[in-house]
């Protein structure tokens, strides 16, 4: 009994963690031997080529410069919008308009934008019809060149969301004494900002930061689709040195890998020690003062700017879906016909059991996450142990390591656990990129409830069952609805480890969309994005009816 | 065994191999509040925290109506822990916070709503069922967690500084009025506080807790007339020690010269002046040791201005 | 929180039992299965499922499998037919793998490969066979001693892998903007010129790209068979390359974008056409642009050209991985991909439009009959003039050569 007691939080956070590290930890030692393959015998030699190659060299700096800039815009523009917009943004509305991009995988809503802002994309048209520029080549080049304009772009639009979804809560829960306090000792704004909000805020804004440096960094897809020929993000070398039909070049690629792993968590740490001092533990109590829901000014415009910015291109791209041919210089398309739709749905017999496939697969990682998440995510929040700081590093790994680094040795490990093509691998596999984000979420949730009302319940007679049914589980809906929001498009958007583990006999979505990025056909690329979006917001309706279900029989 | 309805025996806390507390023999009677009282972070809450089987205790035993709580979870003890700042369950409204117990006790819908809606009348709320806990004043929030705590009928409760949120003309009213229904309702109480006045209306009996132990516990009376040890007079502020021997307050005199030819005589300064209930109140300081003292007296003295204690 | 535990142990000992529920089938060794009577083999198959890994990125392609080939199978041999979409390298990572992990009951039946991916492979032992010269369709059909069927980009094919198509490089111009497409090289150049940022080609890490610098490659060593003669030698590259290099180098300040950067790939390359910012496109299979006009992505006026100086023709194939869980179905399905019949519905411009991989003299006087009967469309260039210009592929580790050295010659020179 003691000894259970006392490794309460360890057996909590156990099943996260033990998932993580066999897979991670695995996948990495893997990915190390291959590294160090030079003809057949270990040598390091392969890293000393690698350095001294310029190609990577300027590669690697060209990365952390965009990685760098998106990030650090990123997390500006989100603070600054949930800054000024928070008491709007409260409203399901808006936040729905705010947080539409993330509905979208990252290729697609690059595509998108790409649609938006290519030299003979939406814009340049209109302003072509306006007269303004005459030819496409007046247009400013925004995608392939080497500045990584349109990758920068992409990912702001695409992450200041994501920035949003993380602040939100803490802007939400930050009493007004503290502001109340600054205005009559005669601070301004500013002051309150620094004094008031900055503390609360910096902690999150710094995890928001790296989780989206280490994304942007080591992400494929849009650099890939947007970037130059020269240089080339390290996450496009490594890849196309990975699935390059050269195959000395394997080691290159896990040595690239393996680099791009080590500064992502040299960077993180030194990050992490320099600001020690300014991370107070905040003792996160339930505000029960009264909110401000004071209405922002301008509230009308600014509101317009998200719905404009976020809505435009999701239009758009559903315009395409029915297009046939739309020439530069004409504001609407020739002719709207159904085609690309009529092929997606009437000649593509996989697509209904992808769907379903993916959907299942989804819910399935929904619910394991939830399963692990909860615990975990409380262990970490209400207790202090030893090697925690350790742990919840090792939580984090999976989004600060390159997911090509490690499947290799995941894969590996799956065919002998027998688990390589199989739903049930798949669904594993979904785990790593989506269970930090769920601890994450569900951890803020638990400190913003607090462990006051458990003991109070516990000390009224409730049993576990029922201090988590009656006292968490409608207190952390919010953090649940994310966490279903973002499981939910994280494990979607999943192509490279569902390929792999899957082994083409899991079908998903992902799977039968991504091969149609190898053609020019607009109309069937935005057909299959449009489908694409709107499985999410299935599964959150399904997910929001099924919560009116729990929730009425609750209150009976 | 009325008159030890709740025992406690050895009980010991460490914190960081540092003991917090080191309880040897405590006995409650049924029926009675008692009222723990001493500095913060003497390890009050964690002493009732221990009771009510949130925290382990490190050694030592409770009994309950003759019960051993050992290996007695909390939700199974008879014993209800209400927290400092009278915590309700922000998503419930009020008649389902208060009913919240019942529901836990699996106590069917039909009675659980008559119960708790006689419960709400008795703390004196009727028509506030359908409010959340953010719509409510904070003594209505008081009424409504005692309410929750008395309706799971324990045979102990345990109230931890519940008054700390209130202004001060709140917490008199409330407390008077929580006395006169525990009282009405024959509830046994360990009530925690810091305010020695409180600790004094409240209780039956007055626990005073500091550098872990139990320094005395008696009636209030008792506490003043004799108190057991220098630490507890200089706490009440109740009289001098001097040569291991007490002397009360009520039997000292004040005067502005030091007087001539008494054998005890003590030299104070003057920190703080107030008239209260129709007579001067004067906190002094005594030269020799630095303890407070609180005497009453007729007329004026200047704050800061020297004066002498003296035996009547 | 023991609860927690017990479901994730659960979990677990489910997902065990699903994963070794599989049903494990000896691996045949090629010489066993090929001793075989071929009836005894179709007749085995009745009832089974052919997994076939391919490129998906082709609506016209899927819709011929799906729609043509699999009813088909289904009917005359009760083999379902489940195509799934993946590119060979992912595929061929895949199974390399399986090969490191000894996973000898894979789940990929026919792969869908050429030119370096297959010598990957072949090294690698991740094929069965030999079986290709066992197929009745290849011995009936197929001219097993043609150039460009015994090698694959420059690697004996030797029965590892059946021929399933053959594809021509064609460059594709818009008729409205450019009314005499160029004949050779130094007439691109001059046209290049006259039209700055009308022109570019794809990345040469992208198979596209690459073709088009082979092809001047070629042209800069002044004839394919000495590079045949050759083999593969970094030396004779470095030396026979420098026309190459300055050609591309003069030309490059008049691509598209100054030639800043290049499409990373054809479809890239492709979009830019269609959206009229260049005037060409290029790629393997001579009838590409049909489908693409068809379906409104390219404009109508859309023609193709083949330089004189000579025009890449590939073949790519159908294999068979070492750890097929139903070799025989694969092999009967590929069998049938291979007869008259598919070659020439594969013809047709319905679905693909693509070249067969079999010989049209071997063909029955009906099927010729039909062959002659096709119309590939307007923008094929006639059968006579691509078998004119049709020049081999040399080694497979020339591709690699110039993707390396373009970086550093071409991209970096500045």
């Amino acid at each position: 009994m003691k000894w259970y007691k006392k490794s309460k939080p360890y057996v909590m956070i156990g099943p996260a963690l033990l998932l993580i590290i066999i897979l991670v930890g695995y996948g990495l030692v893997m990915a190390f031997l291959e590294s160090i393959q030079y003809n057949h015998s270990p040598s390091l030699q392969v890293y000393q080529q690698l350095l001294q190659q310029k190609s990577f060299v300027d590669s690697f700096l060209y990365s952390f410069r965009t990685s760098l800039i998106s990030t650090l815009l990123s997390v500006i523009i989100g603070l600054v919008l949930v800054r000024i917009t928070y008491p709007l943004l409260k409203r399901s509305f808006p936040k729905l308009m705010a947080w539409l991009p993330m509905l979208f995988p990252h290729f697609v809503w690059g595509y998108m934008l790409f649609l938006l802002f290519s030299q003979t994309g939406f814009l340049s048209s209109l302003l072509n019809v306006i007269e303004i520029i005459k030819e496409p080549a007046d247009f400013p080049i925004l995608f392939k060149e080497s500045l990584g304009v349109g990758i920068i772009l992409t990912y702001i639009w695409k992450e200041v969301p994501f920035v949003i979804l993380m602040l939100l809560p803490v802007y939400e829960q930050l009493s007004q004494t503290g502001r109340e306090l600054v205005y009559t000792l005669g601070g301004r704004d500013w002051a309150v900002f620094r004094h008031v909000e900055w503390p609360y805020v910096f902690p999150v804004l710094l995890e928001t930061f790296f989780i989206i440096f280490a994304f942007v960094f080591s992400a494929y897809e849009v650099p890939a689709l947007m970037g130059a020929t020269y240089p080339k993000m390290v996450s496009v070398l490594s890849y196309d040195w990975f699935f390059s039909s050269d195959w000395t070049k394997q080691s290159y690629a896990f040595a690239a890998m393996m680099v791009t792993t080590v500064t992502i968590v040299a960077f993180v740490w030194i990050a992490f020690a320099v600001t020690k001092k300014n991370r107070l533990h905040l003792n996160q109590t339930y505000g029960d003062g009264i909110r401000n829901i004071e209405p922002v000014r301008f509230s009308k415009i600014i509101f317009l700017c998200i719905t404009l910015v976020t809505i435009v291109p999701s239009l758009l791209v559903i315009l395409t879906s029915f297009v046939r041919r739309w020439k530069f210089g004409h504001l609407w398309p020739d002719c709207l016909c159904i085609r690309a739709w009529h092929i997606l749905l009437n000649y593509e017999p996989q697509l209904w059991e992808a769907v379903y496939t993916s959907i299942g697969i989804s819910l399935l990682v929904l619910l394991i996450n939830l399963l692990i998440g909860l615990p975990a995510a409380k262990g970490l929040a209400f207790y202090v142990f030893k090697g925690k700081t350790t742990m919840e590093t090792i939580l984090l790994s999976p989004i600060l390591i390159p997911t090509l680094a490690v499947s290799m040795g995941i894969h590996l490990t799956f065919i002998r656990l027998g688990l390589a093509n199989q739903l049930a691998g798949v669904v594993i596999v979904h785990l790593l990129p989506t269970l930090p984000y769920t601890i994450k979420i569900l951890r803020a949730g638990f400190e913003r409830i607090g462990k006051k009302q458990e003991e109070q319940a516990v000390s009224l007679g409730a049993s576990p069952f029922h201090v988590f049914y009656s006292i968490y589980l409608p207190q952390l809906m919010p953090s649940i609805r994310s966490t279903v929001f973002l499981v939910t498009v994280i494990s979607l958007g999943q192509y490279l480890l569902t390929a792999f583990i899957g082994g083409g006999s899991v079908i998903t979505l992902a799977i039968l969309y991504f091969p149609f990025f190898q053609s020019a056909d607009d109309a069937i690329i935005a057909s299959f994005s449009v489908l694409f979006a709107l499985i999410p917001v299935v599964i959150w309706i399904v997910f929001e009816v099924f919560l009116r279900v729990i929730i009425l029989y609750r209150t009976r | 065994m009325i008159s030890n309805y709740i025992e406690l025996n050895n009980l010991t806390k460490y914190y960081n191999k540092q003991p917090i507390f080191n309880i040897p023999h405590i006995s409650i009677e049924k029926g009675e509040i008692v009222s723990i009282v001493g500095p913060s972070g003497t390890g009050k809450s964690t002493l009732l925290r221990i009771i009510a089987g949130l925290v382990e205790p490190d050694s030592g035993e409770i009994f309950i109506d003759g019960y051993s709580m050992d290996r007695i979870s909390p939700q199974k003890r008879p014993a209800v822990y209400m927290f400092q700042e009278s915590l309700l369950f922000p998503h419930m409204n009020v008649i389902e916070n208060i009913a919240f117990g019942l529901k836990m006790a699996n106590v069917k819908k039909k009675d659980r709503s008559k119960w708790s809606e006689n419960m709400l009348r008795k703390v004196g709320l009727e028509g506030f069922q359908t409010r959340f806990p953010h719509e409510i004043s904070g003594g209505q929030k008081q009424r409504v967690a005692l309410a929750m705590s008395l309706i799971v009928k324990p045979k102990v409760l345990l109230l931890d500084e519940p008054f700390s949120n209130l202004d001060s003309e709140l917490r008199k009213e409330t407390r008077r009025w929580i006395k006169q229904l525990l009282k009405d309702e024959g509830m046994t109480v360990l009530f925690v506080t810091h305010d020695l006045e409180e600790a004094m209306a409240i209780g039956d009996r007055v626990a005073i807790l500091a550098d872990g132990l139990f320094q005395q516990f008696a009636h209030p009376k008792e506490l003043y007339e004799s108190p057991a040890n220098h630490f507890v007079s200089t706490f009440l502020q109740a009289g001098i020690w001097s040569n291991d021997r007490f002397i009360s307050v009520n039997r000292l005199a004040i005067s502005a010269e030091r007087p001539i030819g008494l054998e005890g005589t003590w030299e104070a300064e003057v920190i703080e002046n107030y008239y209260q209930d129709g007579k001067y109140h004067l906190v002094v300081r005594l030269s020799e040791s630095e303890d407070l003292l609180t005497i009453e007296i007729d007329k004026e003295v200047d704050l800061g201005k020297s004066i002498f204690l003296y035996i009547k | 929180m023991k609860k927690y535990w017990g479901i994730l142990i659960g979990l677990l000992v489910l997902l065990l039992i699903t994963a070794c529920s599989n049903n494990t089938n000896p691996t045949q060794t090629s010489k066993e299965l090929m001793k075989k009577d071929w009836s005894e083999i179709e007749k085995d198959v009745k009832g089974t499922k052919v997994r076939i890994y391919m490129w998906g990125g082709d609506e016209g392609i899927n819709q011929y499998m799906d729609e043509w080939v699999a009813p088909r199978l289904k009917k005359q041999f009760g083999i379902t037919l489940e195509r799934v979409p993946m590119d060979a390298p992912e595929f061929l990572k895949k199974l390399m793998n399986e090969k490191k992990a000894n996973h000898t009951e894979g789940n990929m039946d026919i792969i869908w490969i050429n030119g370096e991916n297959f010598k990957n492979a072949k090294e690698n032992d991740l094929l069965f066979g030999p079986f290709a010269n066992q197929l009745p369709n290849v011995k009936k059909y197929v001219d097993t001693e043609a150039l460009d069927v015994k090698y694959d980009f420059g690697t004996k094919v030797d029965g590892m892998e059946a021929p399933w198509g053959k594809v021509q490089f064609v460059y594709q111009y818009d008729q409205a903007k450019v009314p005499n497409p160029p004949k050779t090289f130094a007439e691109l150049k001059k046209w290049i010129k006259e039209n700055p940022g009308k022109f570019t080609y794809p990345d040469p890490t992208d198979f596209t790209g690459n073709a088009f610098l082979r092809q001047i490659f070629y042209e800069s060593v002044g004839d394919v068979q000495t590079i045949l003669d050759k083999g593969y030698d970094e030396q004779f590259a470095a030396e026979n390359s420098k026309k190459m290099w300055e050609y591309l180098n003069e030309i490059e300040p008049y691509l598209w974008r100054q030639g800043k950067t290049y499409p990373n790939d054809l479809t890239e390359l492709d979009r830019l056409y269609s959206q009229g910012e260049v005037y060409m496109t290029m790629g393997y299979n001579e009838a590409r642009a049909e489908s693409f006009i068809d379906k409104g992505i390219f404009p109508e006026t859309t023609k193709t050209f083949v330089l004189e100086s000579g025009s890449i023709g590939n073949t790519h194939f159908l294999a068979i991985p070492f750890n097929s869980p139903n070799k025989e179905g694969a092999l009967t399905a590929i069998n049938f991909l291979l007869s008259p019949d598919a070659q020439l519905t594969k013809l047709e411009p319905t679905y693909w439009g693509e070249n067969m991989s079999l010989d049209p003299k071997a063909l029955s006087e009906k099927d010729q009959a039909r062959l002659n009967s096709i119309h590939r469309g307007d923008s094929v260039l006639p059968a006579e003039t691509l078998k004119q210009y049709l020049q081999p592929e040399v080694n497979a580790q020339y591709v690699t050569w110039l993707k390396e050295n373009w970086i550093n010659e071409v991209v970096q020179e500045k």
